[in-house]
This record gives C-alpha cells, structure tokens and sequence, in this order.
C-alpha cells in the first residue's frame, strides 16, 4: 500500500468517527440513521478492491463495536461478510448503473441490520420483526438516499478526474 | 467447496477477509472484561478528541442560541416601545392641540440655577443662605427652590450672591397643592413636628394613605406638580370642617445640600 493510498484509507476512518461524533446525531431521523460506514464499504469494494472493503469494514466496524462492549467484533464481522457479499456479486451482476450500486446498499444494510438486531435480541423473532419495521426498513430506505447522493457524487468526481 | 477451496487458497482478497473475520469473531468471543478493555482503549484513542470538540461545540451552540433568544426578545421590546413612543408623541401633539383650543397658557419652562447651601438655621430648620449664585442670572424673591427629591421652600431676600430661602418646614410657609390622584385641593403648611400638614381639606373630600401630593400652580407662585411628599396620616374629628392630613415630605430637610432655585425663562 503506498504513502497515498494509506494516506487515503486514514482520511476514510477520520471522517467515520468525525461523522459519528458530529454529524449521526444531526442526521437522523426518528427511528432512521443512514449508515455512513456500509456505503463507503460498498463503494471502496465496487470502485478499489476486496482488500480495501475488508479492511475498512474490520477497522470502522470494531471502532463503531467498541460503543458497546458487549457485542465488540460483531458489527465488524457482519461489514466483512457485507464486502465479501459485494466483491462476489460484483463478479456476476454489472455493477456499473448507479441504481445497482443503490440498491446493494440497501440490500447489505438490511442484511446488516437484520443480522445484528438478531444477534443483539438473542434471535428473538418478535422483537426482531417490530425492530424491522421500526427501525431497520427506515434506515435502509434514508441510507439509500444518502448513497444515491453519495455515490453520484463520487461517480462525477472519477469521471471528471478520468477526463481531464 | 472446490470453488471456495480456490478461492481461499489462491486470492489474497479472500485470505485477508478469512482473517480479519476470524479476528473480529475472536473479539466477539473475549472474556467479558478483556471487550470491555479493548472497548474503553478504542474509545480513549479515537473518540476522546473529537467528544471534547463536539463538547465545545454544544457548549457554543447554547451560547449562540441564547444570545439568539435575548435579541429576539429585545427587538420585540424595541419594536414595543416605538410603538409606545409613536403614541406618546401623538398624545403630546393632541395635548398640545387641545390646550390651544381651549385657550389655556402654554405650560411655561423654567430656568434652572444651581446653588450651594452655605448656611442653615440649625434647631428650627426655618430658613437656610443660598450662595455660589451666578451674577448673570437675577435672582429674586418669591422663587420656588427644589432638590432632587421635590419642593423645598421658596427664596425671600437677595443680597449679592446670598439669597435666603424660607423652607417648608418654617410656619410662614405656605403652598397650594393637591391629591395627585383624586385632584384635592389644600393648602400645604408647617405646625411642628416631621410631618406637614395638608390643610383645607373638606370633610367631604377624597383622600387615602399613600396618595402623591403635588403642587397645584393655584397660588401662582409654585409652578404646578411639583412633588411635596405622600399622605401618611388622615384623621376625621379634630376639627368639625376639615380633615387633619398628615404628609411626609419627600426632601429630607436634616440633609439639605445642592439646592436649585427655578426661575421662570423668558
């Protein structure tokens, strides 16, 4: 890994703790929390390489686990199989229209999510099912927005790089 | 499996996340209070930083907030006492209209003299000599002299810069006044004691405790509203025509000092 990209990996880190400390609290709303780190997972995985996924799932999930200890390897397991699950199927499926690349994010939150809180509520499916509705359907749908902003934005600024 | 076995062996990309998989599973399963150390390590090394900023901030946004709310709550007062001062002025304009129309005298200004107390009649508090007086401004007799807090006498004699001024508390004195809230009228006068007397009151006259005593420009010597003292006392009985009435002078006369005498301008 050279100077620039570790450089760049840093950079990525800083500004998931910058924005869970400022800016989540801003964000959300009721129930719903775009989740910053699962859409920079999915694109470093689509746009670098499954080294960068993983790496980057395990540092910004066992930094974000570390807010509850009880559960501490758990998120950042679940962000690497996400990368995992995205390199595999960005192997099969064209990944290139921006709306496949939404609608990944929105499938790893959900899968995410759904893992988690089963984990969490000890696979209690009742609890799991209102949290479904109340929280994770949410946060999938206003994730998705975010990444549909997100991602464009990082598609025009490659693309502006690649032309000029 | 074969596929997998591949994939596992050969690609790097794979051996990475097999392993930092393990190794998040690994702190899954740590004993209770290694997690919690790892956990309040992690916390220390990234979040410490940044919750003392976001501390900052919060701390900065309340100030800013408050500082939000009080402006608001002044431009309001602002926009509150303009419109007070708007009204005020036109009642002073429709006052001023009124009294033309009526044909009453414009209320006259007076010029202000300063002057310095240099002597005192010390037992009886009767008459005090008045010096320091400009020789430009003309002083005579027959002028209302106040302080700060109300009417304190009038001058009697001038000699050079020396004036004397007979003051309330001397049995010579005498003011024409009223109630300031029910418009009495009385004559103000002095028969010992710390109190004055409001006198002239009729039995049939509205007075309470507490009502301002002013004087009423009648008697053409005092000019009208200045302030004398409140009613402290009133009695029925003493006398069968009139209300004894008791008032408290608003100038302390044991502590007389900077004294002016008013002089109408011309």
């Amino acid at each position: 890994m050279t100077s620039r990209k570790l450089l760049m990996f840093v950079g990525l880190v800083l500004s998931v703790i910058v924005y869970q400390t400022l800016l989540a609290d801003l964000l959300t709303v009721g129930s719903a929390r775009p989740d910053l780190i699962l859409i920079l997972i999915v694109w470093l995985t689509l746009t670098r390489d499954l080294t960068w996924g993983v790496s980057f799932a395990f540092l910004a999930g066992i930094i974000e686990d570390s807010h509850t200890p009880q559960f501490l390897g758990l998120g950042a397991f679940l962000k690497i199989a996400g990368a995992v699950a995205v390199y595999l199927i960005s192997r099969r499926v064209r990944t290139d229209r921006l709306i496949i690349k939404i609608g990944m994010v929105a499938a790893v939150v959900l899968a995410h999510d759904i893992l988690y809180f089963l984990v969490v509520y000890s696979f209690d499916v009742q609890l799991g099912f209102a949290t479904l509705f109340h929280t994770i359907i949410p946060s999938a749908a206003y994730t998705s927005v975010i990444a549909a902003v997100v991602l464009y934005l990082a598609e025009r600024q490659l693309t502006i790089k690649f032309e000029s | 499996m074969k596929w997998i076995s591949f994939a596992v062996v050969k690609q790097k990309a794979f051996r990475t996340s097999l392993t930092l998989a393990a190794v998040s599973l690994l702190f899954l399963f740590l004993p209770k209070e290694a997690r919690e150390s790892v956990s309040a390590a992690i916390q220390t090394i990234f979040y410490s930083h940044f919750y003392g900023i976001k501390d900052k901030l919060n701390d900065q946004y309340e100030v800013l907030f408050k500082v939000y709310d009080i402006n608001r709550q002044l431009n309001a007062k602002i926009v509150d006492q303009t419109l007070e001062l708007t009204s005020l002025r036109e009642h002073q304009k429709e006052n001023e209209r009124l009294r033309n129309l009526l044909g009453f005298k414009e209320t006259l200004g007076y010029d202000l003299i300063p002057a310095e107390i240099i002597a005192l009649d010390p037992k009886r508090r009767q008459n005090a000599v008045l010096s320091e007086i400009s020789s430009e401004k003309s002083v005579s007799s027959n002028l209302p002299v106040v302080n700060v807090d109300g009417l304190v006498g009038k001058t009697t004699s001038v000699l050079n810069d020396l004036v004397t001024v007979e003051l309330l508390t001397s049995p010579n004195c005498r003011v024409a006044a009223r109630d300031a809230n029910t418009r009495v009228l009385g004559i103000i006068r002095w028969v010992g004691g710390r109190h004055l007397l409001l006198d002239n009151v009729s039995l049939s006259d509205t007075v309470r405790v507490g009502d301002t005593i002013i004087t009423s420009g009648l008697g053409g010597r005092f000019p009208e509203n200045l302030p004398i003292g409140t009613i402290s006392n009133v009695e029925v009985g003493r006398s069968p025509f009139f209300k004894t009435i008791d008032v408290a002078p608003f100038v302390d006369f044991g502590a007389l000092d900077e004294l002016m005498i008013l002089k109408r301008s011309k």
